[in-house]
């Protein structure tokens, strides 16, 4: 059965993980690199953990010219506050990932190289992301889906990613009682002062 | 009156004669018709009281506050992502208005297959009418069709598949395209604005923040329901409790949360059927690049589908609609990272998508997902993909494809990772050489079905034909859970109409039908 197969999976990884954290194994005790703290105290991640998720945030959303950064947009800080109000046992869970994801032994077992992830350079980083998103292990290939998802949907759900994909954003809308929402903070000023709805169509009245 | 469980100062102890769990489609339309009734109604809900004044079209800000998980549901494996409202008004304050009546196929397949009784066309026509007058539910003028809706008419009609106007509940639509983040107008007649006000009208107490976290039977019967307050600042219990006890329960927490109150209560599940037969119209989409702007992230989501591959005989059906195309779903679903990543989100207004439901349940014992509890009490569901799955998942992306293609899209890209790119049909056999399983591609559910099925056989079903459990002899589930297989529709109507069916059997166990 699939589901008996991924507990195993889950379970030898897992193990992996704790023969990691346990064992005498000198790689496996091998700090990933930090980043400088976040200003704001964090909720949800260690500090470890804030800069292995911001690094490979980095990664999932690489800087390029004219646009805002991953860090730019604070998407780790933004994961630590999201992450806070999960459910506990996908903390766990959530937690469970990131360490296996830095952890030196694990990447040595599985893949033979015995750096951990947040001390490879960019392109290395991009060929065990690489690893992951294409592992005969499901529960690789679920760990690269749920970091890639997280960091794309914090990353491009703020507004300032927004003009680098040609999104105008909201449009301007008067609602029934004459406020206004959507738009730019000038265009919701100006539909306010000329009281004039900016709705896309005109609101057919039938029915009812 | 509406009392929110993140500010009460003490525990509420409220005896009522219902007690409906959920405010979503079937909740809400329960409890207004109970109240209208004369009933005593109290509805919890745990998600909070969010009104138009809240909805600015942010994704940022709408997909915390409306969804379950914070919008970060998903199956077990994170194969598939679950979008599922938790909200007052549930999926129905952010679906995206498409209403269909349950095909007659359906009906006819639970009638023979599952022992349902009474459920026929002519029996739920009263309903559906009431609701469709009471909703608003009229076809979408073609004014309200984007060009999103519009590159699958023309794609549909290229290749001769069926297609057809969708029907919404909407008035006074502005076309914004945002009723996926709630309305901001309050155009869209969700339960949120519509029987949720009218049951509080008529007397109902709503507590929301508030979990129903057991059910306590005794003598066959529910005495309580012990609802637990959450802080929204946390999404932890803050301490505080209400206790309802009701003469009859109605549980509408919707599919995976209410198989998931009976589990954690421990009650009910004499069959072991509860949280087993979880259908989720699992959705594949393939997206399109054109040339010129496309601008899915406008008007209505939803306009235009087709139910040409609806009944495949043996093999799982699926239909065609589209999904309106903001960033940050974009980007979930666009199974890239990177520069590729960069590079497909940058063509976004050039972007069209095609989704594809499957439609599941109704093959010789395919059974779905299953509901089961994590330490924490909380529900998890898991979803095996299954060669009859991958066979429908196929032909459906094929179909997408060809549809996009004829639409004249000069790219056309599946949400595999990384991503099958076609340009002409002669490229299709990539598509079938790519692999299928778990996190290989972008799976989406946004209609989650059973968990509590109905049916004839007490060892096989949850709820008897009439929605009242098999065995507890006050306690009805009114919602999505409900459904011994998927409907291959999208779901709303048929839970509607359910509920305002049903509502006359909860009134007769109160001894006032
Ligand atoms: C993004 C999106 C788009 C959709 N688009 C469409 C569409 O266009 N057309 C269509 O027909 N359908 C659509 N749907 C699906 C449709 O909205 C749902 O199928 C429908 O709302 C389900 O109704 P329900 O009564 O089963 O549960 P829900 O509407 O989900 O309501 C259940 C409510 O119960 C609450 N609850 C759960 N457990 C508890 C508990 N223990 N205690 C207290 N409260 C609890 C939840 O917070 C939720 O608010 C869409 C759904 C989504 C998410
Ligand atoms: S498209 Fe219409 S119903 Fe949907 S959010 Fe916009 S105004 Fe509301």
């Amino acid at each position: 059965m699939a589901v008996t197969r991924r507990v195993f999976l889950r379970r030898a990884l897992i193990g992996t993980a704790a023969a990691a954290g346990t064992g005498g194994a000198g790689l496996a005790l091998w700090p990933g690199r930090r980043l400088p703290s976040p200003g704001a105290p964090l909720r949800f991640f260690t500090e470890a953990e804030y800069s292995i998720f911001a690094i490979v945030a980095d990664r999932i959303v690489p800087a390029v010219h004219g646009q805002p950064s991953a860090a730019d947009v604070g998407v780790a800080a933004k994961a630590d506050a999201l992450l806070a109000k999960a459910a506990p046992h996908t903390q766990t869970d959530f937690k469970r990932l990131l360490g296996l994801f830095d952890n030196a032994l694990a990447s040595f077992v599985l893949d033979g190289r015995a750096t951990p992830f947040t001390r490879l350079s960019p392109a290395e980083q991009d060929a065990a992301l690489i690893a992951w998103r294409d592992s005969r292990l499901p529960l690789r290939r679920s760990g690269f889906e749920g970091l890639q998802r997280l960091a794309g949907a914090l990353y491009y759900s703020d507004p300032r990613a927004y003009p680098g994909v040609g999104y105008p954003g909201p449009p301007l809308l008067m609602r029934a009682d004459g406020s206004v929402v959507g738009g730019t903070p000038e265009q919701r000023a100006a539909a306010l002062a000329a009281k004039k709805t900016a709705a896309t169509v005109s609101p057919p009245k039938e029915g009812r | 009156m509406i009392h929110d469980g993140a500010q009460l100062t003490s525990d509420v102890a409220v005896d009522c004669d219902v007690a409906v769990i959920g405010t979503g489609a079937g909740g809400a339309i329960a409890a207004r018709t109970l109240s209208s009734a004369g009933a005593k109604v109290v509805m919890l809900e745990e998600g909070g009281h969010h009104t138009s004044r809240e909805f600015d079209m942010q994704e940022a800000t709408a997909f915390p506050m409306l969804y379950q998980e914070q919008g970060n549901r998903a199956t077990s494996d994170l194969a598939i992502t679950v979008l599922q409202g938790r909200s007052v008004g549930g999926g129905t304050t952010v679906n995206w208005t498409t209403s269909f009546r349950t095909p007659a196929y359906v009906l006819e397949h639970w009638r023979t297959r599952h022992g349902v009784e009474g459920l026929t066309e002519e029996a739920l026509a009263p309903h559906w009418q009431a609701i469709e007058s009471y909703l608003n539910i009229q076809e979408a003028p073609e004014s309200y069709v984007n060009r999103n809706n519009g590159r699958l008419w023309e794609g549909l009609g290229a290749l001769g598949w069926k297609r057809q106007r969708i029907r919404r509940n909407v008035y006074g639509c502005m076309n914004s395209g945002y009723c996926g983040m709630g309305c901001p107008v309050d155009a869209k007649q969700s339960m949120l604005i519509t029987a949720v006000p009218d049951a509080l009208a008529k007397g109902a107490e709503l507590y929301v923040h508030t979990r129903a976290q057991t059910l306590t039977e005794e003598n066959g019967r529910v005495r309580a329901v012990e609802g637990v307050c959450v802080d929204p600042s946390t999404w932890r219990p803050n301490g505080r409790r209400v206790r309802v006890r009701p003469k009859v329960c109605v549980l509408a927490g919707g599919a995976i949360n209410s198989p998931a109150v009976l589990l954690r209560s421990g009650i009910g599940n004499r069959s072991g059927r509860v949280g087993r037969r979880t259908f989720l119209h699992p959705t594949l989409a393939m997206v399109g690049l054109y040339g010129e702007p496309i601008e899915a992230f406008y008007g209505a989501p939803q306009s235009v589908s087709s139910h040409q591959f609806a009944e495949r005989g043996d093999k799982m059906g699926f239909f065609f609609e589209t999904a309106p195309i903001h960033p940050m779903l974009a980007s979930i679903a666009l199974n890239a990272f990177g520069s590729p990543l960069r590079e497909l989100m940058a063509k976004l207004s050039h972007t069209s998508a095609v989704i594809a439901l499957l439609v599941d349940g109704f093959g010789e014992g395919e059974e779905g997902g299953t509901v089961r509890l994590a330490p924490d009490g909380m529900p998890v569901l898991d979803y095996p993909f299954t060669p009859r799955m991958e066979e429908a998942a196929r032909a459906a992306q094929e179909g997408a494809a060809r549809i996009l293609l004829a639409a004249g899209a000069t790219d056309v890209l599946s949400l595999h990772a990384p991503p099958v790119r076609l340009r002409a049909p002669a490229d299709l056999p990539n598509l079938a050489a790519a692999p299928f399983g778990p996190n290989r591609l972008s799976v989406f559910t946004a209609h989650q079905m059973g968990g509590c099925a109905m049916g004839g056989d007490p060892a096989r079903s949850v709820v008897r034909s009439d929605l009242r459990h098999h065995q507890i002899e006050n306690l009805f589930v009114i919602d999505g859970s409900v459904f011994p297989t998927a409907l291959g529709v999208n779901p709303q109507l048929s839970i509607y109409g359910l509920a305002s069916w049903a509502s006359p059997h909860v009134l007769a166990a109160l001894g006032r039908g």
